[in-house]
């Protein structure tokens, strides 16, 4: 290729690359914006902080935290029977993962973040009275649903790992792409031997 | 080694996201899935335990449309980071293209980001490459949690660490809030593609 080729692959390249990914460099500034309205702090600010070091990694100080932001909240919401739901929720959860510890089922700190997430959004955003049950709702249903999944859990000692219901789409799919990469990657093997042959031969 | 079919004029690109387990590896794969839906058309398939570890691997494809002829195809994936899925993390390697290495800022991941990197040259060894033959952007994630009170490594004791020698380009990210993911994704697919050009006829 020439040196007039070679600058327009690059600069084609270039171009597509700030097309495809163009709105996108928005939705980032976006984010920023979200960013700097959380810092400029937030009552729940220090939850938010222990829930993320909880989820980060349990140890006992970061559960101890947890716990501690859980109940100031409580106190803080206490008129608020919506509010002081998901806080009781929430302090739940904690104490269920300082009993458990590093054997907390694996899926608690992924409820105990939608939970601070559904908490947030009915505290921030104004909503109506119903929309806010239906958050609670969702959040209740979801802890219940996590509470029976322990006991399941205990009922069994299930083996770690192993009964995701995975597709069987997804898998066929994976198994598709791999087989192509195998069968590539057979066919030069075959085609590096063939060569080897040639030449001793 | 990059798919490229002349016949049929198209090149797959395969870009694989690697470094320790739970640095966030599948939530740089996630964030671009939610935007960057419309260039992608197809479903991510993740294949996760019941919590949130990567069990087998990520796989994300999208398409970059036609450049000079032929149709570009990218491939991301994602390794598990759990030390104990090696040779699932092998077999993922196989016919990479790219890499990006997504370090894990928080201090005491230090040690899992130095041991991660020393893996993927072992595991690239196995492949006849090495670190400094395949196009590698290393991404600092999780610099947000500085702002959440939980201490993260200078990035010069990052880049010391592992980016001493290879000199490769280094961003720090958030992928929680989507913080420069574009931008590690732009630039491995750029340096990446660049370096398969001379393939294309
Ligand atoms: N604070 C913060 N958390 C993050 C960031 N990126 C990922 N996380 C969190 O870190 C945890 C692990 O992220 P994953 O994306 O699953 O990590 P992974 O590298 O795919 O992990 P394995 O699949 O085990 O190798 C999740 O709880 C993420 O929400 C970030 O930029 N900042
Ligand atoms: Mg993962």
């Amino acid at each position: 290729m020439d040196a007039n080729s070679d600058a327009s692959f690059r600069d084609t390249l270039k171009n597509r690359l700030d097309e495809v990914f163009q709105e996108e460099s928005s939705d980032i500034q976006g984010g920023n914006k979200e960013d700097e309205s959380v810092k400029a702090s937030h009552p729940l600010d220090g939850l938010k902080s222990a829930v993320l070091s909880l989820e980060w990694e349990i140890t006992q100080e970061n559960v101890h935290r947890f716990i501690k932001e859980t109940k100031d909240c409580l106190k803080r919401y206490e008129g608020d029977k919506v509010f002081s739901t998901f806080f009781q929720v929430l302090l739940a959860l904690g104490k269920y993962v300082h009993k458990s510890m590093k054997n907390a089922h694996p899926a608690t700190g992924a409820l105990i973040k939608s939970t601070f997430e559904n908490v947030t959004a009915v505290i921030d955003t104004g909503l109506g009275e119903e929309e806010k049950r239906k958050l609670l709702n969702k959040s209740l249903a979801a802890f219940r649903q996590f509470k029976a999944s322990v006991l399941a859990k205990k009922r069994k000692a299930a083996p770690e790992a192993s009964e995701t219901a995975v597709p069987e789409k997804t898998i066929k799919t994976v198994l598709m792409e791999l087989g192509n990469r195998i069968e590539s990657e057979l066919e030069k093997m075959k085609a590096e031997i063939a060569d080897i042959k040639r030449k001793l031969d | 080694m990059a798919f490229i079919n002349l016949k049929t004029k198209e090149v797959q690109v395969k870009i694989v996201y690697y470094g320790p387990g739970r640095g966030g590896k599948t939530t740089n794969l996630e964030y671009l899935y939610n935007r960057l839906k419309d260039h992608i058309k197809t479903e991510m398939v993740t294949i996760k335990t019941q919590g949130d570890r990567t069990l087998f691997f990520d796989f994300l494809p999208m398409g970059l449309g036609e450049i000079k002829g032929y149709h570009i195809k990218i491939q991301l994936y994602t390794v598990p980071g759990q030390v104990k899925y090696n040779a699932t993390r092998k077999l993922v390697l196989m016919g990479v293209d790219g890499l990006v290495f997504v370090a894990d800022s928080a201090v005491d991941r230090r040690k899992q980001n130095i041991d991660s990197l020393a893996n993927l040259q072992e595991n690239l060894s196995a492949y006849g490459k090495n670190l400094f033959e395949v196009p590698m952007v290393f991404q600092y994630n999780k610099r947000d949690l500085a702002e959440k009170g939980i201490p993260v490594l200078p990035v010069e004791v990052m880049e010391a660490d592992l980016n001493h020698k290879l000199k490769a380009p280094a961003f720090e990210a958030s992928a929680l809030e989507g913080k420069n993911v574009i931008k590690t994704l732009k630039e491995i697919i750029f340096n990446t593609a660049l370096t398969l050009e001379h393939q294309l006829v």
